[in-house]
């Protein structure tokens, strides 16, 4: 079983990034379960993910890398034991530290075989991001293997590039690429970079 | 313990759901239209002009889904559907969480932005809030 945690800031294009990836997934024949995490009380994006056709678990009212961080433990013991799929993807609120969320995977004894992060990054909204909550942001980054600055389908030339600088200002180590996850621009890549078949 | 995430962004969040219903059966178009609209009243209903967050809905119904995406007040609504026919009902829910903002602020927002939706609406579309309870056991009951 392989977790891929697709975290970033609200709006960054997370539950369009799983519908692809769930999709993708599903058409080699892979068996995938999306755990996906709100932190209000009314769930949104499993709605939309079943109405996909995607195995969807959602989990409400909290946060996994906080307040739910037991229930995602626990919801990822259940899912291996009693679906065993290939691959798990977690798609924790806008607001997670997806390093936290390593940390609970780690501990939760259900032994994957790889854990992968990707940072998911509004190519279109970096500048503001980074101006107004430029600690989470950074800490959204960090601890992730790689980050996807997205949407760049809304954003070219001098301003993408103006975004990718700052994110390798930002994560100097961190292997970026460019991804439209609306209309599947650079998914080849992000799939190579996340060892995927 | 963990500090909260949500209160070291310093954000605040709350979703409803209601139960729609429309004087005409519409179509894709229409109700994308319509749907955009009322999620507009829902950004005014924030009250601020620079929002950094995100407010997302999705319609449910026999016939399909929509799609809603608030990102940016420099971008447009985004929305998508895929709907095999005319619509006279479904289930509206809605979630935003911003920066900058208390729940119940947002809550408010919500209210106050559907109660603008439904007061311009009002010959076309009857709206009734979805309780929590009410949600869990339609979910539980494969909805």
């Amino acid at each position: 079983m392989i977790i891929i945690q697709v975290a970033g800031f609200l709006g960054s294009g997370k539950t369009t990034l799983m519908i692809r990836l769930g999709k993708a997934l599903a058409e080699q024949g892979r068996r995938a379960v999306i755990i996906v995490n709100e932190v209000g009380e009314v769930g949104v994006d499993g709605d939309l993910l079943a109405s996909q056709g995607l195995q969807a678990l959602e989990l409400t009212e909290g946060c996994i890398c906080c307040s739910l961080s037991g229930t995602l433990q626990n919801t990822l013991r259940m899912v291996k034991t009693e679906l065993s799929p290939d691959f798990v993807l977690i798609e924790p609120t806008g607001l997670a530290l997806p390093g936290r969320i390593n940390g609970i995977i780690r501990t939760s004894l259900v032994e994957p075989e790889r854990v992968v992060t990707v940072a998911l990054v509004d190519a279109f909204r970096a500048e503001d991001l980074a101006r107004e909550t430029r600690t989470f942001f950074l800490r959204q980054m960090e601890s992730a293997d790689l980050v996807a600055l997205n949407k760049v389908d809304l954003v070219q030339g001098e301003a993408l590039d103006r975004a990718e600088a700052l994110v390798r200002e930002l994560c100097p180590d961190a292997r970026v690429v460019r991804l439209s996850a609306r209309t599947g621009e650079g998914m080849n890549e992000l799939a190579g970079l996340m060892g995927l078949p | 313990m963990m500090e909260d995430s949500k209160r070291l962004a310093e954000a605040g969040s709350s979703g409803m759901a209601w139960d729609v219903r429309f004087a005409a059966a519409m179509e894709e178009k229409e109700l994308q239209d319509t749907l955009t609209a009322w999620m507009g009243e829902m950004v005014r209903g924030m009250g601020k002009e620079h929002i950094l967050g995100h407010i997302k809905a999705v319609f449910r119904c026999p016939q399909g889904w929509v799609r809603l995406n608030f990102v940016d007040p420099r971008l447009p609504i985004d929305v998508q559907s895929a709907l095999s026919g005319p619509v006279a009902s479904g289930r509206m829910k809605a979630m935003a969480a911003l920066v900058g903002f208390e729940d119940h602020e947002v809550r408010r927002g919500l209210e106050e932005g559907t109660a603008a939706f439904q007061s311009k609406a009002a010959d076309r579309v009857r709206l009734s809030s979805v309780r929590r309870a009410e949600e869990i056991l339609s979910l539980e009951g494969g909805e």
